[in-house]
């Protein structure tokens, strides 16, 4: 049976934390300029640093990889544990990839 | 609003998006989107957009979409009950009460149950109440449902 993944997801133990996304406005203007800049410039050390330093505002306003790794990471576990809550039957001879609580007819008598 | 981020699963499965690219007739909006952000001019961007006709994009309104039906899913699917233990074991014979009992002669006329009596080994006649004719038939248990298995 498949385990639940664990690198960006806590799921079951915690739901997904919704980012509350946002479009970028001139509110976050300043920062998302000097990124643009020192890009523009190829300055792309100094560019990931200025948004790293700034994750905690930025992450509402960018889906990056993290954004979309977390997202199929939530995905997989919630697969994996509606899996496991669903009580499955087997009616076979040789015994299935059971696991607890489910529900299996069969055997040598 | 460029489509609605709300999701209303489990009351109800929430519509596909079909995420796609723009047709060519939205071109226009997009560029002008782009260059107003290329420009600096990001509330006026956003105001722009929202005034426009729905165009496909990495916009918030699809993010957040996202994140609240994963969201929805997993509320859902952890309110599910446990698993249930679905066997039941019961062993018990039918029994018939000897006043129900019917009996026949070989000439198949039907005996008076009523004047059949019971005697100790002294001879003292007893109660047939209580007395009960246990069968070879198995009794169904009390209170199984649709979903148990009995044994």
């Amino acid at each position: 049976m498949a385990q639940f993944e664990r690198e960006f997801s806590n799921f079951p133990n915690q739901k997904i934390t919704k980012h509350n996304f946002k479009n970028i406005d001139d509110s976050i203007a300043d920062v998302i300029n000097q990124i643009n800049t020192l890009r523009a410039q190829g300055l792309f050390n100094q560019a990931a640093r200025l948004i790293q330093n700034n994750s905690d505002i930025l992450s509402q306003y960018v889906a990056d990889a993290v954004t979309f790794r977390t997202w199929e990471e939530e995905i997989y576990n919630t697969q994996v544990y509606a899996k496991q809550k669903q009580q499955s039957i087997y009616f076979d001879d040789v015994e299935p990839d059971c696991i607890d609580g489910d529900v299996w007819l069969g055997g040598d008598a | 609003m460029l489509c609605n981020p709300a999701s209303s699963y489990p009351d109800k499965i929430d519509e596909m998006l079909f995420f796609q690219d723009n047709p060519f007739e939205k071109e226009y909006i997009i560029n002008h989107y782009e260059n107003l952000i290329s420009q600096g001019k990001y509330s006026e961007a956003e105001h722009y957009l929202n005034q426009q006709e729905p165009v496909y994009g990495f916009f918030a309104d699809f993010l957040n979409l996202i994140e609240n039906r994963i969201f929805h899913l997993q509320e859902y699917v952890l309110g599910k009950p446990p698993k249930k233990q679905p066997f039941f074991y019961y062993d018990s014979r039918i029994r018939y009460p000897f006043g129900t009992l019917r009996i026949f002669t070989d000439l198949d006329a039907e005996e008076d149950t009523a004047a059949f009596f019971l005697f100790s080994d002294l001879d003292e006649q007893e109660s047939t109440d209580g007395l009960e004719l246990l069968t070879e038939e198995e009794e169904e248990p009390p209170r199984i449902t649709a979903d148990m298995i009995w044994i």
